[in-house]
């Protein structure tokens, strides 16, 4: 290999070399990003990677998806009659509440709550907080400094108990769940980011690009945020299933996703007095948050574990 | 093939004889291939190989440190006159702990972060299953003795130093008192040197001459440093992918050089006002079966039609001299000026022959 | 307390430094408050254009700083730095952007130096997109030049990632990346240290090519002598934070006037050990939190007298373009004015 480079180093015919260079030079931009994404798929073929991924994508598939294709009742349209039906009834295939509602429109409309809840909520903490991670772990003299000291605050509250404040103020509703448990996820993001920008700032490549005046917008973005993504994202993934796990806990009880509107939380939190008669209502809900959060998890651990694409 | 070495009048710490590594699985695939050598007490005994060599090969197979599952050794190695082979792993290893100890090129890893320089020597000397088992005063008493006797200023506060308060030369030569807490007969050094400055390198060379001279210690010094085996070791070994190629004093090495490996090595080394040397692909390391022929037969400038055909056995040219050519350079006509060295190796010629345009 | 001796070269000075200061404070058990290591320490050194200095010393002699210094990383305490007639010591980002087009620096792990999730043609031009001013496709025309001149097709490693590159590859396009916006002066910080014999040697030849074909100025960090003897012009040795010494290479090399310098040169094995004296350091490397007094050089000298504790020696010419910061510069291995009786007699028995 080497010495083949230094063969072309001499050039042996450097008009052909020139050709070539000025072909490569003038190749289209779609063809760059082609090759790039390209390179970034090849990746992420992985079945580590690729099948907790494609059980994610079923799971959200069928809860958005699910209801308006199988022609579902909505979820909170139970008759009282038909209360505590077993599973495998006829016309509620996983059964009914113990108000009559359906088992089965229930779990996939409060799936799309709570997964809208989890990414939602992950989301807010991971923009604020990442951009807040960046800047302190970029300017690490006085800005840093006084960010962290921020983040610090929010951290020393146990984070389920600020939530409880932020949501007990804001009272109860979808999108007040979405606020409190972003704001506690910020921190988490903060920390994150802020220790791997440190980590990436010490690189030379950074050490030069600021050096020679490259702005700090174009470093963020172009040497930090690619660099620091890979962690940051496998970290939101586990982000996302804390979020539905506090949302559950929440909604459990009563600050959180307020019935009629069911979410995997509120249905366990609905159920918890039919226990003994009607486990499975507790089970399924338990099972669905198992099955994603654990997904997820997977998928994050893969993730970390790839080579730098 | 066992020609002692110089003077000996001991029996060698170290024997190894047609030491072979291969992989398994690769049709006989040669890393090493029939080494042989000795090292003997009170003698530096200077590896010198380029990378892929087989130099730290060596020391591993002789250590039992290769993976069984993926290399095959065969050979005599007799360690202070056991033979190491026919002991188990357990027992090789507790043996060579007694008898041997190793220093590796990069202080700052053999030593452990978290814990102070002092008990790390005195460690050994307390716990080993081949050690003295000292008590915990004993131990620190000697430890401190070890940090003196290798040259470290005001061991008694040194010894609560942990490593990154001290410099690389320092943190040599505590690795370097660690090796001696066993009192080894044989000292182990892969590229010792070789991640310090040149002004700490001599001075951890003088450390190493002073132990084989005051305790008669004998050290298997491996270097890709010429110049340094040259001027710092008692013999000079050259290895050539994984071969022995020539073995002579190193006080005679730029003079009597008779393998034309050799001679281009010693022509490689830059002199001041001298022009670039020219770059040169390294060999890749051996994976193919190089036994028909000589090693170094396809970069030879002075290769014959027997080179590529024929494997050279290793000759004595003198009781202290040998060299595994077919045509050997005679060290007379070499110093009459008829260097080789400086005709390219064929195919070598990249950069070098554009630059003196 | 100024080295105010720093005379122009041969040549349009492309470098100018004037009594640059870097200074760290360190935050450790024992040194106290406000306590600071002093890396750097009034340190005026010129580089002509087309002229290739070499720094050497030590690990901690400060050289690493002192190019980072000028390359801004961080600017100095005090002092002047100018490249090519501008000022490039200050904070603000309009005296980045300055340096950015006039410096560029080539690291010693190329690792490190490139970003992994850029590709080649991204990390080789960044240079260009930072001082703006060039449109995509005589970009890409310009990368795929410089590509080519080091040795590595844009066609075949434009599009790959440091991670698809060897050692010496990756260098290659750390080299490429410096040029590419044809910066006045190349700082090289250790450009060889990291890879192996056969790419090392390949780099040297390539640095030296380049430095030929463009008539480059180089500022050169590196503790291989081998590899400044092959490609610097002039050589400056550095011990704790201060130039010991500065000559052409040759005259450094032949006969070196400060014993630190001597020392160094003695150390490098050579075939014939028996050449020259060895000159040994004495003792271990002071802190650099509490540097000695006059001269910072003395507690390692086996030459020292009471006036190096007293009086800090400035640079001063013992032979054109041959400047040394000594009392008693060595000529033929040999203090000049007197030899203290005890000292040499240790420094005979020194001589291996």
């Amino acid at each position: 290999m080497s010495l083949q480079d230094s063969n072309t180093f001499v050039s042996a015919d450097t008009r052909v070399v020139e050709s070539e260079a000025s072909r490569w030079a003038s190749r289209s931009r779609g063809r760059v990003l082609a090759d790039g994404l390209r390179r970034t798929g090849r990746s992420f073929r992985r079945a580590a990677i690729i099948v907790p991924a494609a059980i994610l994508f079923v799971i959200a598939l069928v809860c958005f998806a699910g209801p308006a294709v199988l022609g579902l009742p909505a979820p909170a349209t139970g008759n009282l009659a038909d209360y505590l039906l077993p599973i495998g009834s006829p016309g509620h295939p996983l059964g009914t509440n113990a108000l009559g509602n359906d088992m089965l429109s229930q779990l996939l409309v409060g799936g799309q709550v709570s997964i809208l809840v989890g990414v939602g909520a992950t989301a807010i903490g991971l923009v604020v907080g990442v951009a807040i991670g960046m800047i302190a772990g970029y300017y690490q003299r006085v800005v840093g400094t006084v960010l962290m000291r921020v983040l610090d605050v929010i951290f020393a509250f146990p984070d389920i108990i600020l939530a409880l404040a932020i949501a007990a103020y804001l009272g109860p509703s979808v999108v007040n769940t979405i606020w409190a448990i972003g704001f506690f996820s910020i921190a988490g993001f903060g920390r994150i980011a802020r220790a791997q920008t440190l980590r990436i700032t010490n690189f030379d490549y950074v050490v030069a690009a600021r050096a020679s005046g490259r702005s700090a917008w174009k470093i963020l973005l172009g040497h930090i945020w690619p660099n620091i993504a890979g962690p940051v994202l496998a970290y939101a993934l586990i982000a996302v299933g804390y979020a539905m796990m506090a949302e559950a806990a929440l909604s459990f009880l009563g600050l959180g996703v307020p019935i009629p509107t069911p979410s995997w939380g509120n249905i366990i939190a609905g159920s918890q007095g039919f226990i003994t008669l009607a486990p499975q209502l507790i089970l399924m809900p338990a099972l669905a948050m198992f099955a994603t959060i654990a997904s997820m998890n997977l998928l994050s651990d893969a993730l970390q574990a790839r080579r730098p694409s | 093939m066992n020609a002692l070495i110089g003077t000996a009048t001991a029996a060698p710490l170290v024997r190894v004889e047609n030491l072979s590594v291969g992989i398994r699985g690769r049709g006989g695939a040669q890393i090493l291939d029939s080494v042989s050598f000795e090292v003997n007490p009170g003698r530096i005994t200077a590896l010198v190989g380029e990378s892929g060599a087989g130099k730290s090969m060596t020391t591993k197979a002789i250590l039992g440190a290769l993976d069984e599952r993926i290399f095959t050794v065969s050979g005599d190695i007799e360690v202070c006159g056991e033979d190491v082979e026919a002991l188990t792993a357990r027992a090789r290893r507790r043996y060579l702990s007694s008898v041997s100890a190793l220093v590796f090129q990069n202080p700052t890893r053999a030593l452990n972060p978290t814990m102070r320089v002092g008990p790390q020597i005195a460690e050994a000397m307390r716990f080993s299953p081949s050690g003295p088992r000292l008590s915990r005063e004993a131990a620190r008493e000697r430890a401190v003795e070890l940090m003196r006797q290798v040259g470290i200023a005001a061991p008694e506060e040194r010894y609560h130093a942990y490593p990154h308060q001290m410099s690389g030369g320092m943190k040599q030569r505590a690795v370097i008192a660690i090796a001696l807490s066993l009192n080894p007969k044989v000292l182990f050094c892969d590229e010792p040197t070789s991640s310090l400055d040149v002004t700490t390198q001599a001075l951890i060379m003088d450390l190493l001459d002073e132990l084989r001279e005051r305790l008669g210690i004998g050290i298997l010094f491996i270097t890709h440093d010429l110049v340094l085996a040259a001027s710092r070791a008692d013999d000079v070994l050259v290895l050539h992918s994984g071969r022995l190629v020539e073995q002579l004093p190193a006080r005679h090495l730029l003079e009597d050089a008779s393998m034309p490996y050799t001679r281009d090595l010693i022509a490689r080394v830059p002199k001041p006002g001298q022009a670039l040397p020219k770059p040169r692909p390294l060999p890749v390391l051996a994976i193919e079966p190089t036994s028909h022929g000589c090693s170094y037969a396809k970069e030879c400038a002075l290769r014959q039609d027997r080179c590529a055909t024929e494997r050279p056995p290793i000759e004595e040219l003198d009781t202290e001299h040998k060299v595994r050519c077919w045509f050997p350079i005679d060290p007379a006509a070499a110093r009459a000026g008829q260097e080789p060295s400086e005709a390219a190796a064929p195919g070598t010629d990249d950069i070098g022959a554009t630059r003196d345009e | 307390m100024t080295n105010d001796t720093a005379r122009p070269s041969a040549g349009d000075p492309i470098l100018v430094m004037q009594d640059v200061v870097q200074e760290f404070a360190v935050r450790r058990r024992g040194a106290g408050r406000g306590a600071k290591v002093s890396a750097v320490a009034n340190v005026s050194i010129q580089v002509a254009r087309g002229e290739a200095l070499a720094i050497v010393g030590e690990t901690g002699s400060g050289k690493t700083t002192l190019a980072r210094t000028i390359l801004g990383a961080p600017p100095p305490k005090s002092g002047r730095i100018v490249v090519d007639g501008h000022d490039v010591s200050g904070r603000r980002r309009s005296a980045a952007r300055e340096r950015g087009k006039r410096v560029q620096m080539i690291f010693q792990d190329p690792m490190s130096a490139l970003d992994p999730t850029w590709s080649v043609e991204r990390i080789v031009g960044e240079p260009l997109t930072t001082v703006g001013g060039m449109d995509r496709d005589a970009r890409r025309r310009r990368i795929a030049e410089v590509l080519d001149r080091v040795g590595l097709s844009a066609s075949r490693y434009g599009n790959r990632r440091p991670h698809e590159l060897s050692g010496g590859q990756a260098q290659r396009i750390a080299i490429a990346r410096a040029l590419v916006g044809r910066p006045a002066l190349v700082i090289c910080d250790e450009p060889v240290t990291a890879l192996d014999a056969s790419s090392q040697a390949q780099v040297v030849a390539l640095l030296a090519e380049l430095k030929r074909e463009f008539g480059l100025t180089y500022l050169f960090i590196a503790h291989d002598l081998a590899v400044v003897q092959q490609l610097a012009d002039r050589v400056a040795t550095m011990y704790l934070g201060k130039i010991c010494e500065t000559a052409p290479t040759e005259a450094l090399f032949s006969s070196p006037t400060h014993p630190y310098t001597a020392a160094l040169l003695s150390a490098i094995p050579s075939f014939e050990p028996n050449e020259r004296p060895r000159l040994r350091l004495l003792g271990e490397p002071p802190s650099p939190i509490s540097p000695p007094s006059g001269c910072r050089f003395r507690t390692r000298c086996a030459f020292a007298q009471d006036v190096c504790a007293e009086v800090e020696p400035k640079l001063r010419e013992v032979a054109p373009g041959h400047e040394v910061a000594c009392h008693f510069p060595l000529t033929n291995g040999r203090a000049a004015s007197y030899q203290p009786a005890e000292q040499a007699a240790a420094a005979e028995s020194d001589a291996a």
